[in-house]
């Protein structure tokens, strides 16, 4: 069963550790709408910011291991830029204003998109970090060390605040024995990681604090969560997904099984890349094998397959493509800036909705302030003019007056001319 | 025949209007009669010309002539020597282009504009009748945006109005007004008709910004006018080049008025942000002729500084927060700076005084600093509305500024205002900015909220300076310190102040006067104030840190819920009167949406959630009020909360092992709308019991008096640990009374994450459209696999308490060894029953014995 059709373009985004480029599929058509050359980017390495463009952090190739923009409707690469070492996992935050990646010798840079400046860079881990998650401006960072270290971006983009702190990170969990590969995050600031050593662990950012830990018959290496939260799909390196509930069931006998509650097995090698749709309808997956399936959640059925490439795909998206007016894009900026204190250009993005209204008629409702003040009688509106709306002095109320006293004059008149009639009578 | 027995036709009596009642010219016409008029003709769409039904070329023939005379008579009215015949016609013309169909408006619009704009350009025009020029060009032009084929030449007439406006911008207010209205249009929908005077109109409309003579009301409209005029020249250099003359522009003005109130330099730290060295500073705004450089000192403040300031700083908010065709750069350093130059400036002398200050000079800067404070609050406001993520470089800056200008905030109208802000940087920042302003919000809310604290409030208040330090790390700290503090006072006393009857009894009955201090006064709308922004922190970070400030808050919150239900009624004249600004209903309501979030947001089974819903059911009885709407959605969402429709959870999975197994009804998956729902599987009737025997209002196996006592405990006996062991310990102290047990073991003991449910009928539907196969494939390897106890080593996740940590691992991997069943259970045999809505407590038990949870395993009580 397709998904019913959404207003909007869906796009299906698969990378490879081998040279194939991104690939995009209309989600609804399944054609190929456009392949983004060059790109091979490992696990983790392929983000969307804000829906507006892509960038994907490159497999290191001989020396160079660049950061690459796109832009949705150019194959090519748009901006280029070229980090003091490889990054190996990137994303950007919800509203595309900065981009985080996570380098090999396990450092974090965080740069911001709209200048391009390396705003901060840190020691994270001691060795390479494979994935990051943002929990609101909450980071969280998975190393190949096996450790995940949680980060409050406010504390670490101040200087003086970091100063202060005790510990740079907010908390550090080292219950996982092998590295880390993947880690994700949802409401009610839970965080999921999974790892070389066949589990998943759930996490409290609240409490900083592990929840539960899964067994899996396999390595996991990617980590999806339903949007209802109740459940998460974990990629397996046997090729299976497996569907697995957060919560814990008191009812049944053994420990780990019971969170597994299903698989969608069709993947014929390990399963590297998950991404699943706002709606939960849908499941990408992405397998060693070259192949992306999109899966129907409620029957499980592969409902579109698509061949990337030879090489096994690392990364999959699905992303609904912002098409705006871009500025130029910045490339980002090897160190940061040299006094120190980096200067960030913060910007405002054109929001329509931020549109001011003005509200017509302006003749009725200055008539109405107007004529509503001079209810009282006709002779006002010569006596007062504008000045009964605003009390300020008005010059040329002169004019009306002596228009005002006119009147006056013939009235007194008219009743001076009644008067003898009436005394006659 | 039913035409001759029908209301008479709209022709018919828009003929009757033009013959009977429109006066001709120079004669005379009441304004009564005028306004008669004109409602006449608007409310029976006497002029717009649209049959309904079957075309009738009859009648629309008659109702176009009847039409014509009336555009007829109108000419005859505008072109007539009297004024006052002038201004009618104005009047009816403005009606007339507002209310006429779209093709006659197409057919005469350039006719009437040059009508209009006679008036406009004749400098012997009345006052009157350039009001009502303004106003009906104003109307002409909002018709005119509508017909996008006219764009060009609607685009060329605006180009001529813009230079007879500009000098009515300098007349008296009432015509300043209108022409600014209509100027204001003419940018906003043909901006390249203003782009060839952009420099006229800019200096005029900045003038009268920066202007003394001009009312606070036309100010702001004038601002509105400057802060579009960037969009007229679409470029970033504009947009940019006007904040930064403005930003500069009210700094040289707080120079002024800062002398002696602050360290010198900060005037130019802020100048060296906005000129970077090296580059030219931009040419002045505006015409400072007219800002009143000859008023008399003592009045200069007042007068002329203070309102031209607000007036540039509303500009510059309406800049920040509206829509801008392109992407522009904000100078964002300078904005925070000059932000926290003006609000931390308290009115005290700084240290190194000239001698020339006088005392006059700060007692008269003293009476404006509220309004000043209050423009630049706005102007914060604004700037994290503009900025949004963007601002998170900057996010530690504010929340320092934040903290300090919370001890400066005395006045009620500050102090709402900063609530307001932080409500806002909750909001958009979520849990890392929860977490950086969790112990400012809830010192100060409790200190304004909470009267009848006393002592115990004061000592919060009395060490600002642990507040200022402002980092997250210093939370803890502080905390540990202060029940320390109370200790050496008197512990007596402070457990006093801190049970629950003591409280409410002073809350709501006696209040003795000794407690009536000046807290006693905080007004209502501080207090609402108060209550809003602990909600949202409640929202948003209620489970952050919860053993520190989730008891006080929590008890704070249902006091303060009861008395204002209670003694609302009593209170009402008596607050009205002295307040004046917050109802009590307000108070009411927010008080009840906090209280609902205090029991959404708890990680535990909330305290006092029976006291709750009965507040929630007395206020649903209030008919016809919010607070009845809200307690009708408060009662809904706590239903989750109480009755579980929580699906059983043994449904979720079938028993045995099979393909049934194989859940996929997503559709039947319940959708909970908060991460609250594993409260709901406790079980509800030993709450219930146990809330009917301990009450609110009892001191003794209150959870809520355990709390303190913990920390208090934890405090002697480990000074110097980390906070997690300060939850032990306060688990221990729980466990020596049952109630507590209860309480607190779901607190710890309960994972963060829902429970999955699914149903079991849904199941089997599913089953067809799953391959049994190859699910059996997904499961063997599952069962085939026993668990490894080495993983689930549950441990209390601390900083850098590996001390703490090894101990705990090492008393929980025995439990773990042993199937990690829940630590606490062994103590408790409640516990075990209340954990989870089962049907049979002791299957429940024993299954629960044979689960592995091991991430709930928090801290063993016998750790230490």
């Amino acid at each position: 069963m397709a998904p019913p059709p959404l207003p909007q373009q869906q796009l299906v985004l698969a990378a490879s550790s081998a040279d194939a480029g991104v690939a995009a599929w209309d989600l609804r058509t399944g054609a190929e709408a456009i392949r983004h050359r060059t790109c091979a980017s490992r696990p983790r390495a392929l983000t969307v910011v804000a829906g507006r463009f892509l960038a994907a952090a490159q497999a290191p190739a001989g020396s160079s291991a660049p950061i690459h923009y796109y832009h949705w409707d150019r194959p090519q690469v748009a901006v280029k830029s070229f980090p003091v070492e490889p990054i190996r996992a990137l994303i950007a935050d919800p509203e595309g204003s900065y981009l985080i990646g996570g380098g090999v010798s396990g450092d974090i840079f965080f740069w911001e998109v709209s200048s391009g400046e390396l705003l901060v860079q840190w020691h994270a881990h001691y060795r390479a970090v494979r994935c990051l998650a943002l929990y609101d401006y909450l980071l969280v960072s998975g190393s190949e060390d096996g450790s995940i270290k949680v980060w409050d971006l406010i504390t670490m983009l101040d200087e003086q605040s970091r100063l202060e702190a005790k510990t740079l990170h907010l908390y550090s969990f080292n219950q996982h024995g092998l590295p880390v590969t993947d880690v994700a995050c949802f409401h009610g600031a839970i965080a999921v990681s999974s790892s070389e050593d066949r589990t998943c662990k759930i996490w409290s950012l609240f409490e900083g604090r592990m929840l539960r830990s899964i067994l899996f018959p396999s390595i996991i290496d990617s980590i999806a969560l339903d949007p209802r939260s109740h459940i998460f799909y974990a990629g397996g390196r046997d090729g299976k997904i497996y569907v697995t509930a957060m919560g814990v069931d008191v009812s049944s006998n053994s420990c780990d099984d019971s969170s597994i509650i299903g698989a969608l097995d069709d993947h014929s090698k390990g399963v590297t890349s998950l991404a699943s749709s706002t709606d939960g309808l849908v499941l990408i997956s992405g397998s060693e094998d070259g192949n992306v399936r999109v899966w129907d959640t409620r029957s499980q059925q592969v409902i579109r397959k698509f061949k990337h490439s030879q090489g096994p795909v690392t990364n999959v998206l699905l992303v609904s493509p912002k098409r705006v007016n871009l500025p130029p894009l910045q490339s980002l900026r090897k160190v940061c800036s040299a006094n120190g204190e980096s200067e960030s250009r913060a910007v405002i993005v054109p929001q329509p909705e931020n549109d001011v209204h003005i509200s017509g008629n302006f003749s009725a409702s200055f008539l109405e302030r107007y004529l509503g003040s001079l209810q009282h009688g006709s002779s006002r509106l010569f006596e007062s003019g504008a000045s009964t709306l605003y009390g300020a002095p008005n010059q040329q109320d002169v004019e009306w007056r002596s228009k005002f006293l006119e009147l006056q004059d013939l009235f007194v008149c008219e009743v001076l001319d009644q008067m003898p009639s009436s005394k006659n009578t | 025949m039913s035409h001759a027995r029908s209301a008479p036709a709209k022709p018919q009596l828009l003929r009757a209007v033009v013959g009977e009642r429109l006066p001709k010219p120079g004669s005379d016409l009441p304004p009564a009669e005028l306004a008669s008029i004109l409602e006449a003709v608007r409310t029976h769409g006497l002029l717009d010309e649209r049959l309904p039904g079957t075309p009738n070329p009859k009648l629309a023939e008659a109702w176009r002539t009847a039409v014509d005379a009336w555009v007829e008579r109108i000419g005859e009215l505008m072109q007539s020597e009297s004024p006052y015949s002038r201004w009618l016609g104005t009047c009816f013309l403005s009606l007339t282009l507002q209310e006429c169909s779209s093709e006659r408006f197409a057919e005469s619009y350039s006719n009437w504009f040059e009508k209009i704009i006679s008036n406009l350009q004749d400098p012997s025009s009345l006052q009157l009748i350039t009001i009502v020029s303004c106003t009906s060009m104003s109307d002409l032009f909002m018709r005119l945006a509508k017909f996008l084929n006219l764009k060009k030449e609607a685009t060329s007439l605006a180009g001529r109005v813009v230079e007879p406006v500009l000098p009515l911008l300098n007349e008296i207010g009432p015509v300043a007004d209108e022409a600014v209205d209509l100027l204001r249009i003419v940018i906003k929908f043909y901006p390249s008709s203003v782009n060839r005077y952009y420099n006229k109109v800019e200096s005029a409309i900045a003038t009268n910004v920066i202007s003394s003579e001009v009312n606070v009301k036309l100010k702001e409209k004038f601002a509105k006018a400057l802060a579009l005029l960037p969009s007229v020249r679409v470029s970033v250099e504009s947009w940019s080049l006007m904040i930064q003359k403005i930003l500069i522009m009210v700094n040289n003005l707080l120079n002024d008025a800062f002398v002696g109130l602050e360290e010198e330099k900060k005037g130019h730290d802020i100048t060296m942000l906005l000129v970077p060295p090296g580059s030219d500073p931009p040419p002045m705004l505006g015409d400072q002729r007219r800002s009143g450089g000859n008023v008399h000192v003592t009045k200069k403040f007042r007068v002329c500084t203070v309102p031209t300031i607000s007036g540039l700083i509303h500009c510059c908010c309406v800049m920040l927060t509206t829509y801008y065709p392109v992407q522009v750069n904000v100078p964002v350093r300078a904005l925070i700076a000059l932000i926290r130059r003006a609000l931390l400036v308290d009115g005290s002398l700084h240290t190194k005084l000239f001698p020339s200050t006088t005392s006059l000079h700060q007692e008269l800067i003293c009476f404006e600093l509220p309004t000043l404070h209050s423009t630049f609050l706005d102007l914060l406001s604004a700037t994290i509305k503009g900025m949004r993520s963007q601002l998170l470089p900057h996010a530690a800056n504010i929340v320092r500024l934040i903290t300090k200008y919370f001890e400066i905030a005395k006045l009620p109208t500050m102090r709402t205002k900063i609530y307001s802000i932080v409500q806002q940087l909750l909001t958009s920042m979520g849990v890392g900015m929860s977490m950086q302003l969790l112990d400012v919000i809830v010192s100060n809310s409790v200190a304004d909220l909470d009267e009848s604290y006393g002592q115990d409030m004061t000592l919060l208040s009395i060490n600002p300076t642990k507040v200022t330090n402002g980092s997250s790390k210093s939370y803890s700290k502080k905390r540990r310190q202060e029940p320390d503090i109370q200790k050496m006072h008197a512990s007596g006393s402070e457990k006093a102040a801190i049970s629950p009857k003591k409280r409410k009894n002073s809350s709501m009955s006696t209040t003795p006067e000794t407690t009536a201090d000046v807290r006693m006064l905080t007004p209502h709308s501080v207090k609402l104030a108060a209550l809003e922004t602990l909600e949202i922190l409640l929202n948003v970070g209620g489970s952050l840190r919860t053993d520190h400030w989730r008891a006080e808050v929590d008890l704070l919150l249902i006091n303060i819920a009861r008395s204002a239900f209670d003694t609302g009624r009593m209170c009402e004249y008596k607050l009205s009167s002295t307040v004046g600004e917050a109802s009590i209903a307000e108070f009411q309501l927010a008080s009840l949406k906090a209280l609902l979030a205090s029991f959404l947001s708890s990680h535990a089974r909330p305290p006092y959630l029976a006291q709750g819903i009965d507040l929630f059911r007395r206020g649903k009885l209030e008919i016809g009020t919010r607070l009845a709407e809200f307690c009708s959605c408060a009662l809904l969402a706590l239903d989750v909360l109480t009755h579980p429709r929580a699906l059983p959870l043994e449904s979720a999975v079938p028993s045995g092992p099979g393909p049934e197994k194989a859940v996929f009804g997503i559709e039947k998956y319940q959708l909970s709308s908060s991460g609250n729902q594993r409260q709901a599987l406790e079980d509800e009737d030993q709450y219930d019991d146990w809330m009917v025997s301990t009450m609110v209002s009892e001191p003794t196996g209150s959870p809520v008096k355990d709390s303190p006592v913990g920390e208090e405990e934890a405090i002697k006996m480990s000074q110097d640990e980390k906070q997690s062991t300060s939850v032990e310990e306060h688990q221990q102290t729980g466990l020596a009374t049952i109630p507590a047990v209860i309480q607190d073991v779901p607190t710890s003991g309960k994972s963060d994450i829902e429970m999955v449910e699914a149903d079991s009928t849904e199941i089997v539907k599913l089953k067809a459209t799953y391959s049994p196969s190859s699910s059996d494939a997904v499961l063997k390897p599952v069962y085939t696999n026993p668990p490894d106890p080495d993983i689930h080593v549950a441990a209390q996740v601390s900083e850098e308490n590996h001390t703490s940590l090894d101990q705990l691992e090492k008393k929980t991997s025995a439990v773990d060894a042993s199937l990690s069943k829940p630590v606490t259970k062994g103590e408790s045999p409640v516990d075990a029953s209340s954990n989870f809505m089962e049907p049979s407590k002791t299957e429940d038990s024993d299954a629960e014995s044979e689960d592995s949870m091991p991430g709930i395993v928090d801290g063993d009580p016998d750790s230490d």
